[in-house]
């Protein structure tokens, strides 16, 4: 493809000159949840949308209603909601691509110093759907069958030593799935820095390679990455995760302070959490501007 | 025992055995046919029970082979009115010695037990004898192992060359050896774990009229028995550490074996347990030497288990009488049998949970009061609790419940991500459940799944008497349960003592509503039917004043005063009394007290302000009702509270998943 844009320098690819696209993705991530949890609000404002005090019943201490609303297989939220709630929230694992092509774009690419536009973000997002659709359904696919076997090993293990009868046996098998969550971690970590060598490398074969071509394409620039910086690569995205479960522990530590309640607390709550989700996302993004410098030409 | 590993499902298949089941479920007596010739109950408790049935016992463990070779003597005391001519024996363990036997042969699913042991268990009795004057009587010869249209071999019967009178005490010899099976249900080992119940030939109880209350070891029933005197010598590798039912009195390592004594009267059943991996903890908690014995990496949930005995040994002792024993073990076995854990002998308690089990979710504490409980409701009381399992498992339920809140308050299941889940609440949730498939009060082996033994037994039996404990009070339910403790310690009660002791403390109605709960699938469901609120006008139409006719159009003259009812039903066939709680638009509540007998009830109001909504049972004290979806509505018109929390939380959670799987 042919335009005018040019990748940025190195230092100047940054999560915090990208606040406006931060923001977008914040915002989409937003609107795809509230359509996810759409069917849980609605059962259960059919069930006890009607009492004084609302949904609180739910929240009540003992949890009566609780039990039923969750535990009732025959219309309980779980067998009729949450299924439509799941489904919603895998579609939206594909349709968040979109916002994330975006947002590469804005990261790494600039124009005389002057960011791209809206509408050239939007057309790249575009063309690099399905290159990063397929990177996202590779590394989760891979990263689900690496759980399950560190799952299958830990199960294993305990089985050889629990008959000891002592409790260790259960440590060890939890120690167990350690090795496997690095691997996972370095999984992700290496399809992140192929997200970005979409961006960085694979922009101007875009139309003319097939998605799986350019997502082979940048695998192999991700692999490259991991090679000559393993240790940067996974020191930069573990810090930011770390921080990203510390805002999970603060929204909480929130929820337990704020409680059920309706009326402030519960705006405060949401407040609060969306707080949360949207730190999540920035550190996301200057993850993502992180990798792309890794992989950067 | 405890109900953990009951499932929860209701399927087509469960309603289609359960309509099976029903056509051949032997039928009660009614419940005031009461025994015209029990002595009534004292006034007092009785401090001693008769010793019926006393055990004298030496059992050798080989750990290698999982063997108990026993012998001693009986001594038994015909405490009926009637000669007895033949004696009645269980042999449990041979309910574990084939797919034959009528614990293994039962079409249940849905409760624990339901597993084949990948080695069977059995019992041999090679000898019985009675020396009576002169003569021997070798009485095993005559036994009648099984019936001929059923080959269960738990159910033994031994004809008498005399009859015993009335009165007549006698002592009989015993040889018998044990085969453990791979531990199924309660029993058996696992490795070098030894879990030994039900592992002598124990005489069936004798009834008043000389009938003996024997029965098949059935895969749901458990046990009854008479009390007396146990005085047993366990002989195990040096390397072991025992636990056993009474104190022990000598204890000595010889020839690298470790034999202990152990010695406790006014009980009715003995179990041990010996395992070289027990790690051993001792306490004194309210005068009661207490040892908790664990696996290696436990001492944590030792601790949890010591505390709950911290608080239940005096909180038992306030609301059910004094522990009259100077023992009490918890065993706590190895993480492969859970199957072990979770039930309760004399003064020897079996826990459970998983080492990691976190501090939020008690389930350690709960199985511990759960099987101490069982000191009362199985020890101290010794109800039948193959015919009326609700005596035992019900009523212990309740006491569990009623102790866990008591002890942690509203979160006494579970206290986690900012949720409190009580204990009696996930009772009531399992126990409504099948509420109109079976009654509660009936025999074990009447029940058609695990499952609704499970929901009905232990969950609605709780749930109906904490409804009962919330509507008349916590004080009432004390005393009434104070009562019927006090006339059933040693004393073998029955349906009729639990109502009899509900009427003389909470009256008539409260026994009788009781009654229909227990043993008429009673069942309750109030809804609010509907609500009406209007500005208060004066009547439209035309009026003829002082020689004219006037028009007073529909809506006029509201002064801001409102009036309107609320129409509340109540279904089914039981009552409480309950309130009903009127929200106005304001922000103001007011509470209306209706006593429930009625099939409903319409609450008019009058005030300043439009009614919002209304609610039944604010305060949740009916636990047994059957839907709490309809015990609220919202006025016409008026603005519904909504689902705004439930919105919040999902739309977070909704956030932090799709951040996880889609970068
Ligand atoms: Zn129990």
């Amino acid at each position: 493809m042919t335009d005018d844009l040019e990748l940025r320098d190195l230092d100047r690819m940054r999560a915090r000159g990208a606040v406006r696209a931060v923001l977008v993705v914040y915002l989409a991530e937003l609107a795809w949840s509230l359509l996810a949890a759409w069917p849980i609000r609605v059962h259960a404002s059919r069930s006890f949308g009607a009492h004084p005090d609302g949904d609180a019943v739910l929240f009540a201490p003992g949890a009566r209603a609780l039990l039923e609303w969750v535990g009732d297989d025959s219309g309980g939220v779980l067998v009729s909601a949450l299924p439509v709630t799941v489904a919603t929230l895998l579609v939206g694992a594909l349709v968040m691509q979109l916002p994330l092509g975006a947002l590469l774009l804005r990261l790494t690419h600039t124009r005389g110093g002057i960011p791209p536009r809206a509408g050239e973000g939007a057309a790249f997002a575009r063309r690099a759907f399905m290159p990063l659709v397929a990177i996202a359904l590779s590394s989760l696919v891979l990263e689900g069958a690496i759980l399950g076997g560190g799952v299958a090993a830990a199960g294993a293990l305990y089985d050889r030593l629990a008959p000891r009868g002592d409790a260790r046996a259960v440590v060890y098998a939890m120690t167990a799935v350690v090795p496997f969550l690095l691997l996972v971690a370095a999984v992700g970590v290496t399809a992140d820095l192929a997200r970005a060598a979409v961006v960085v490398r694979e922009r101007e074969n875009l139309g003319n390679a097939s998605a799986l071509r350019t997502a082979l394409r940048a695998l192999r620039h991700a692999f490259s990455g991991m090679r000559r910086a393993w240790a940067l690569a996974i020191g930069a995205w573990a810090s930011r995760w770390a921080a990203g479960l510390a805002l999970v522990v603060c929204g909480a530590v929130a929820a337990a302070y704020l409680g059920g309640k309706a009326g402030a607390a519960l705006v405060a709550l949401w407040v609060a959490h969306q707080i949360v989700l949207l730190g999540r996302t920035a550190l996301r993004a200057s993850w993502l501007a992180r990798a792309a410098r890794i992989v950067a030409p | 025992m405890s109900p953990f590993c009951a499932s929860r499902r209701h399927s087509g298949a469960v309603l289609l055995a359960f309509v099976l089941a029903l056509s051949c479920a032997p039928t009660l007596p009614a419940p005031q046919a009461a025994d015209a010739e029990r002595p009534a109950a004292p006034a007092t408790p009785t401090e001693h029970p008769e010793h019926v049935a006393s055990y004298t016992m030496r059992a050798k463990l080989d750990p290698a082979l999982h063997t108990v070779h026993g012998e001693g003597t009986l001594t038994w005391k015909n405490v009926s009115h009637s000669p007895v001519r033949e004696l009645w024996f269980h042999l449990y363990l041979n309910a574990f010695k084939n797919q034959s036997s009528n614990f293994m042969r039962a079409p249940i699913g849905g409760f624990r037990g339901a597993i084949v042991p990948t080695d069977w268990g059995t019992i041999d009795v090679k000898k019985l004898s009675w020396t009576d004057g002169a003569t021997t009587h070798e009485l095993w010869d005559a036994v009648e192992l099984s019936r001929p249209d059923d080959p269960d071999e738990t159910d033994a019967r031994v004809p008498l060359p005399r009859e015993i009178a009335p009165g007549e005490t006698v002592t009989f010899a015993m040889v018998w050896d044990d085969k453990l099976p791979q531990v199924v249900e309660r029993t058996g080992y696992d490795g070098s774990f030894h879990m030994v119940g039900q592992w002598f030939p124990k005489i069936a109880k004798i009834e008043d009229d000389g009938r003996f209350a024997h029965f098949p070891f059935h895969h749901l029933g458990e046990f009854y028995a008479d009390f007396g005197a146990y005085d047993v010598t366990l002989d195990v590798p040096e390397s072991f550490t025992l636990g056993a039912t009474g104190p022990a009195t000598e204890s000595k390592v010889e020839g690298g074996r470790r034999v202990e004594r152990h010695v406790q009267a006014d009980v009715h059943d003995f179990a041990w347990t010996a395992w070289d991996g027990f790690q051993k903890r001792t306490e004194t908690i309210a005068g009661v030497t207490v040892t908790a014995l664990y696996p290696p990496g436990y001492d944590d949930l030792a601790e949890r288990e010591l505390a709950t005995m911290r608080f239940a040994l005096p909180h038992y002792g306030e609301r059910y009488g004094a522990y009259p024993y100077t023992v009490l073990t918890l065993v706590h076995p190895p993480a492969t049998v859970p199957e072990a854990g979770g039930m309760e002998y004399p003064t020897l308690i079996t826990t459970g949970s998983p080492s990691w089990t976190p501090r939020g979710l008690l389930t350690p504490e709960l199985v511990t009061i759960h099987e101490f409980g069982h000191q009362y409701f199985y020890g101290l009381f010794a109800s039948d609790e193959v015919t009326w399992p609700f005596l035992d498992e019900g009523l212990n339920s309740y006491a569990e419940a009623e102790a866990m809140a008591k002890w942690r308050g509203a979160g006494s299941l579970m206290r986690m991500f900012d949720i409190e889940l009580g204990d009696a609440e996930g009772h009531a949730f399992r126990g409504n459940m099948f509420s109109k498939d079976e009654k509660v009060a009936q025999p074990a082996y009447a029940f058609t799944t695990g499952t609704h033994y499970g929901a009905l037994v232990y969950g609605r039996t709780s749930t109906i008497l904490e409804t009962m404990r919330r509507v008349h009070g916590d004080d009432a339910m004390r005393r009434a349960l104070g009562t019927y403790a006090k006339r059933a310690r040693f004393r073998h009660p029955r349906p009729d003592d639990l109502l009899g002791a509900i009427k003389d403390e909470l009256g008539e109605r409260a026994a009788e509503t009781l009654r229909v709960a227990l043993m008429e699938k009673g069942w309750v469901d109030y809804a609010v039917t509907s609500v009406a609120s209007a500005p208060v006008r004066p009547p439209a139409g035309l009026f003829d004043r002082g020689g004219k006719r006037e028009t007073v159009p529909a809506d006029s003259g509201a002064k801001g005063t409102f009036e309107g009812w609320v129409l509340v039903t109540r279904r089914g066939t039981l009552s409480f009394p309950v309130e009903v709680e009127l929200v106005f638009a304001d922000g103001s509540r007011k509470r209306e007290a209706w006593d429930g007998i009625a099939e409903s009830v319409r609450l008019p109001f009058h005030g300043t302000s439009p009614l919002r909504a209304v609610l039944v049972d604010p305060d949740a004290r009916i636990l047994l009702d059957e839907d709490r979806t309809n015990d609220f509505a919202t006025a016409p018109k008026a603005s519904r509270a909504g689902a705004g929390r439930v919105l919040e939380r999902a739309t977070y959670w909704a956030g932090l998943a799709l951040g996880a799987i889609a970068p």
